[in-house]
């Protein structure tokens, strides 16, 4: 069964474009357009890996994966941070010192590819 | 809430853009309140007040004179006295007065500063965020196109994809230089330092523009002082400083070879850049660490300057703490050389 991959993103045509890639490389997608609807279809979709926006109006990516990590069922739940705030020296330097993991905007699809297999978790 | 604080201030804008605002002085911002500007100033006009409000106090209360005018009974030299006193007290009070007046002017002088210091911030957010998430949509649109997850294209319509991806990737690097002046303007680059070996990020560097030489009929020679010094600074920061120079060096030379050399000195360590290149003329020297000057801009596909690599170079450098300058020849080629200390000063 293909891996399911949550993407919250308050902009449309991220969504739009992360689902496209994501589907293209053969996984199954929910999406959201902000923090709360995010989380609810995080409790009833049990996806494998969530893809957040951090700067959303409302919940923010960041209380999304606060409330993910409080909730003993999503807790196991790996999630990748789209941000434009960061360049991407800064986001391998904060993964490499045991930090989240951050997409830079503007990121490439291989790479966005690439990470989410990396935080799949083994089954 | 970023764009309408925009719009209400345009000169952070310009402050941004270096071209309605004087540059502050950050020294004057120290976090230390006790070693600020305002607060020195009002430390001597205070004492200076309380200066003669003791005087005036003591003249009255122990002076000879008085007791002397008394026992005389001499009115004339006691309403003399006495005006003293007052004459000294009022100095006193307008002096302490006017201190209070320019403490508050000091102070609002601050608070303006540091508004527009966080404002240039915002600016910097908003450009951010602004630029790159239409950038990601664009660059992942068209590369999706490109790559047939769409459907079918044709070699015409490929061709074109790849030009627009390039160009998207220009504009990009465009935007992280803007950032990098914006932030290094605003004294906020943050380094994360580390200690490395800068010989082998030189050699790493020149490596990476040995494709782009061989193409030019270039050679890139490098030259280091030892296999190891090591330096405590931002790897990525000074590497960005090897790949503008390298890359300016590339751009400007046509025949010959572009040499990198690393030094060892002791407490510092000299890195420097030389080419073979057509050089740069005497008026135009000065002028090659300015933001947005471009020397003899050429027209030519592909890779373009902003006119912002060596300012950038420039700025990273000294936010280390090391010095960067240049000596040039024309015809002769031009060598750049910046210097860093070992460990923080």
């Amino acid at each position: 069964m293909a891996s399911k991959v949550l993407v919250v993103d308050d902009e449309p045509w991220i969504v739009k474009i992360v689902e496209s890639r994501l589907k293209s490389a053969g996984f199954e997608v929910i999406t959201a357009s902000g923090g709360e609807e995010g989380l609810r279809h995080c409790k009833t979709f049990r996806p494998d890996v969530a893809v957040l926006d951090i700067m959303m109006p409302g919940m923010t990516g960041g209380s999304v994966a606060e409330a993910m990590k409080d909730d003993p069922t999503l807790r196991h739940i790996p999630v990748i941070f789209l941000t434009a705030l960061v360049t991407k020296g800064e986001a391998s330097k904060t993964r490499a010192a045991g930090g989240p993991y951050y997409l830079a905007k503007p990121f490439k699809g291989e790479e966005l590819i690439e990470m989410v297999r990396k935080v799949l978790p083994r089954k | 809430m970023i764009e309408s604080s925009l719009e209400q201030e345009l000169p952070a804008t310009q402050a941004l853009l270096g071209t309605g605002y004087p540059s502050f002085d950050r020294a004057s911002l120290r976090p230390h309140w006790s070693r600020s500007r305002p607060f020195r100033e009002l430390v001597v006009i205070l004492s200076g007040g309380l200066l003669l409000f003791a005087i005036a106090f003591f003249y009255d209360v122990f002076n000879w004179w008085d007791t002397w005018a008394l026992k005389q009974d001499l009115k004339i030299w006691q309403e003399a006295d006495e005006m003293v006193t007052y004459l000294l007290a009022y100095f006193g009070l307008a002096f302490g007065w006017f201190s209070l007046r320019r403490w508050r002017e000091l102070q609002a002088e601050a608070a303006a500063r540091r508004r527009a210091e966080r404002l240039k911030d915002e600016f910097s957010h908003m450009v951010s965020h602004e630029l790159r998430t239409p950038l990601t949509t664009i660059q992942e649109g068209v590369s999706q196109i490109a790559e047939g997850i769409l459907g079918p294209t044709t070699p015409e319509q490929r061709e074109f994809l790849s030009i627009v991806l390039c160009d998207i990737e220009r504009l990009s690097r465009i935007i992280n230089d803007l950032l990098d002046v914006a932030k290094i303007e605003a004294g906020s680059l943050k380094l994360s330092r580390e200690h490395v070996n800068i010989v082998r990020m030189a050699r790493q560097q020149a490596r990476l523009f040995e494709p782009a030489a061989q193409a030019k009929g270039l050679r890139v020679r490098t030259d280091f002082s030892g296999p190891e010094i090591e330096i405590y600074i931002d790897p990525d920061k000074i590497s960005q400083v090897f790949a503008n120079l390298l890359d300016n060096a590339m751009k400007f030379t046509e025949k010959g070879e572009v040499a990198l050399n690393v030094e060892d000195m002791g407490e510092q360590v000299s890195c420097t850049v030389r080419d073979t290149g057509r050089g740069i003329a005497p008026e135009e020297l000065p002028r090659v660490f300015q933001k947005y000057y471009q020397v003899s801009r050429i027209p030519a596909p592909g890779r373009k300057s902003t006119g912002l690599g060596l300012p950038i170079a420039k700025g990273i450098v000294e936010s280390h703490g090391g010095t960067l300058s240049v000596v040039s020849e024309q015809g002769e080629g031009s060598t750049f050389t910046f210097v860093l200390p070992k460990t923080p000063v």
